[in-house]
């Protein structure tokens, strides 16, 4: 009744006049269902996102063991025939103990050969999942993951032609 | 005079896509781990090929056929540390710097080098870790499997870096 009075007569309005300490009747929707909307996206593409990154540094974990196996294996082979053999075991050895398939992978010899002091270089290449599921596994086949290892055939090794002269 | 609400009602919702944020920040903070350790393990897998690969290349025909003494030329394991490093081709690793110690048939090695996070690279002062590995080899004759066949201590002599082309 004050105010009103105060608005006709044109005087200056006390502001504490509009508060009586109380704050009845504000409570509000501050966020609405967007928000939940927005953090399951969030969290459906941030888990698909750092699962699939998680699914290569683990495929590039196992690649990486496999193409080291398989140098190793070449360099130590007793002949050039068995080599590519025998790396070919044992990066298949090597990704079956990382629970991987050996049938996917691609073993190849990248560069050198089967010689004295020949710098040998063994390329693994694997498809990345793109999601691991629990009880279901991997799913889908996302981007190949490579690995390369190398390794020098010993000079002083038996069983090769040449002298031990690598310089 | 204490301002009180009559009711402290309200929606925690927006805590919600928070919430949410903090668990990929810990994933994204798990997989940036786990790639560091990975490439730790290069660095290691480099410098023990390396190391293996000098150990042989870089012994010394001049001594052995003189005293027949295995001893290491260290500018020749030099020169086969370096190649076998770059020919490994590891990608993820930058800044590869090396450091050579030889004494006698002994080689030591130690090397860091620089990699890429994966989701901290989005975060200024987190885009890159330092990685560290050494490793040490020995040369010796006849068959190595035997236990305790290797009995060559590791160089105790300073470490040198060593300038790859």
């Amino acid at each position: 009744m004050t105010m009103e009075k105060g608005r006709r007569s044109g005087a200056a309005r006390p502001l504490v006049a509009f508060w009586d300490g109380r704050c009845s009747g504000e409570g509000g929707f501050a966020g609405g269902f967007e928000g939940l909307l927005f953090g399951m996206l969030l969290f459906v593409a941030g888990t698909l996102l750092i699962a699939y990154a998680w699914a290569v540094v683990d495929t590039k974990a196992a690649t990486e063991e496999a193409a080291r196996q398989g140098a190793t294996m070449y360099v130590e082979a007793p002949s050039a025939a068995l080599a590519a053999a025998s790396a070919k075991q044992a990066a298949d050895a090597a990704l079956a103990g990382y629970g991987r398939d050996p049938a996917r992978a691609a073993v190849t010899l990248a560069a050198g050969s089967f010689g004295r002091c020949q710098q040998i270089t063994i390329s693994v290449s694997y498809p990345a999942p793109l999601l691991v599921l629990p009880w279901i596994g991997r799913v889908g086949s996302g981007q190949a993951v490579r690995a390369d290892h190398s390794e020098l055939v010993d000079p002083y090794r038996s069983g090769l032609p040449g002298t031990a002269a690598c310089a | 005079m204490r301002v009180r609400p009559a009711s402290e009602r309200g929606s925690v919702m927006m805590l919600v896509p928070a919430g949410f944020l903090v668990l990929m920040m810990l994933g994204a903070l798990a997989v940036d781990s786990a790639a560091t350790y990975l490439a730790q393990q290069q660095l290691r897998d480099s410098l023990t090929a390396a190391a293996n690969d000098a150990v042989t290349a870089g012994l010394s025909n001049r001594s052995f056929y003189s005293s027949g003494a295995l001893t290491l030329d260290p500018s020749q394991a030099a020169v086969f540390v370096c190649l076998s490093v770059s020919a490994q081709s590891d990608q993820d690793l930058h800044n590869v710097r090396l450091w050579m110690a030889v004494d006698g048939a002994a080689i030591r090695l130690e090397g860091t080098a620089t990699v890429d996070a994966v989701f901290g690279r989005a975060i200024p002062g987190f885009g890159e870790r330092v990685v560290r590995a050494e490793t040490t080899a020995v040369a010796a004759t006849g068959p190595v499997s035997a236990p305790g066949a290797v009995r060559a201590p590791p160089p105790a002599s300073a470490l040198q870096p060593i300038d790859c082309p």
